[in-house]
């Protein structure tokens, strides 16, 4: 409660035309949007761009904020919509310069051994998941980036998302598979290397 | 349902592996390009200043163009595209010279 009269003030301010007010809601919001809009776009100046333009839009559109949502669901709404957009604008620009062929190709997944492990880990199992995510049609990689990477329920991703449970729900399923195929052999690599390991 | 409903059940490998991906934060910075964005100062990205510059020397480079065109044009005494681009004329007496000097049969 105390959180929220503290937000609504915060937001007051901004609405003002407070800068460190202003600086403050980045601050505070800046991770939940860096993991969305990263986790749909992966690191670079496009997901910077996407991240700044999402609290351009966010002040923009303070007049119209009632506080019917947290200002965390209400921001992380805005990024995972430029951020599909973005991902729209990218495949139209992508289809233009892609051959038939490579609609065929597979996920490409570098073959895991724990003598590759040791150094670059972190980085390749990065890479390949981020090579997996992009593999998911859009709708789904904005489920499995709220749900699974942000740590959304079920129902705040779905208010987010602005669809039924259901659809977030079956979405997940199918997008979990299909993860989990590709994914698989760092799966068993991880539970080799750090049985029971949390992240 | 996943292991974020339930804290304290183990985490599957995969959700592991997803919930390691998680970024906390963009570069360094990041609030500052934000309000300069707010204040209406442009953030000057490496994208954006090659996109100035070319919009910046698009016209030179036309006018340049123009100019060598219409010196070209003047030179050879006709207004052709290729007069244009400088090329030779080719006539009758021109097309036999190049058949000759390749060595093509008579």
């Amino acid at each position: 409660m105390e959180d929220r009269a503290a937000e609504r003030a915060l937001i007051d301010r901004a609405r003002a035309g407070d800068q460190q007010a202003c600086r403050l809601l980045v601050e505070q919001h800046e991770s939940v949007v860096a993991a969305t809009v990263i986790g749909m776009l992966g690191r670079g100046d496009e997901a910077d761009d996407v991240g700044q333009e999402t609290f351009i839009r966010f002040f923009n559109s303070l007049d119209r904020f009632r506080g019917e949502s947290s200002v965390k669901t209400y921001v992380q709404r805005i990024a995972i919509n430029l951020a599909l957009n973005a991902l729209k604008r990218r495949r139209r620009v992508a289809s233009r310069f892609r051959s038939f062929d490579d609609d065929e190709d597979p996920v490409v997944v570098a073959d895991p051994r724990a003598d590759a492990l040791a150094e670059h880990e972190t980085r390749e199992v990065s890479e390949a998941v981020h090579a997996a995510l992009d593999k998911l049609p859009p709708k789904h990689r904005a489920v499995i980036v709220l749900r699974m990477i942000d740590g959304r329920s079920t129902r705040e991703t779905a208010e987010i998302l602005r669809v039924p449970e259901g659809t977030v729900l079956s979405r997940l399923a199918r997008a979990m598979k299909q993860l989990e195929t590709h994914l698989q052999p760092y799966m068993r690599l991880r539970d080799a290397v750090s049985p029971g390991a949390e992240p | 349902m996943n292991s974020f409903d339930h804290p304290n059940a183990p985490v599957p490998p995969l959700e592991r592996l997803l919930r390691a991906q998680r970024a906390d934060a963009f570069e360094p910075g990041f609030p500052d390009r934000v309000l300069a964005r707010l204040a209406g100062r442009p953030v000057i990205t490496l994208g954006k200043s090659m996109q100035r510059y070319f919009a910046w020397m698009t016209p030179a480079l036309i006018a340049a163009i123009l100019v060598l065109a219409f010196l070209n044009m003047r030179a050879a005494g006709r207004a052709s595209v290729g007069a244009a681009f400088g090329l030779p004329q080719v006539t009758l007496a021109t097309a036999y010279a190049l058949e000759a000097s390749m060595g093509a049969p008579q």
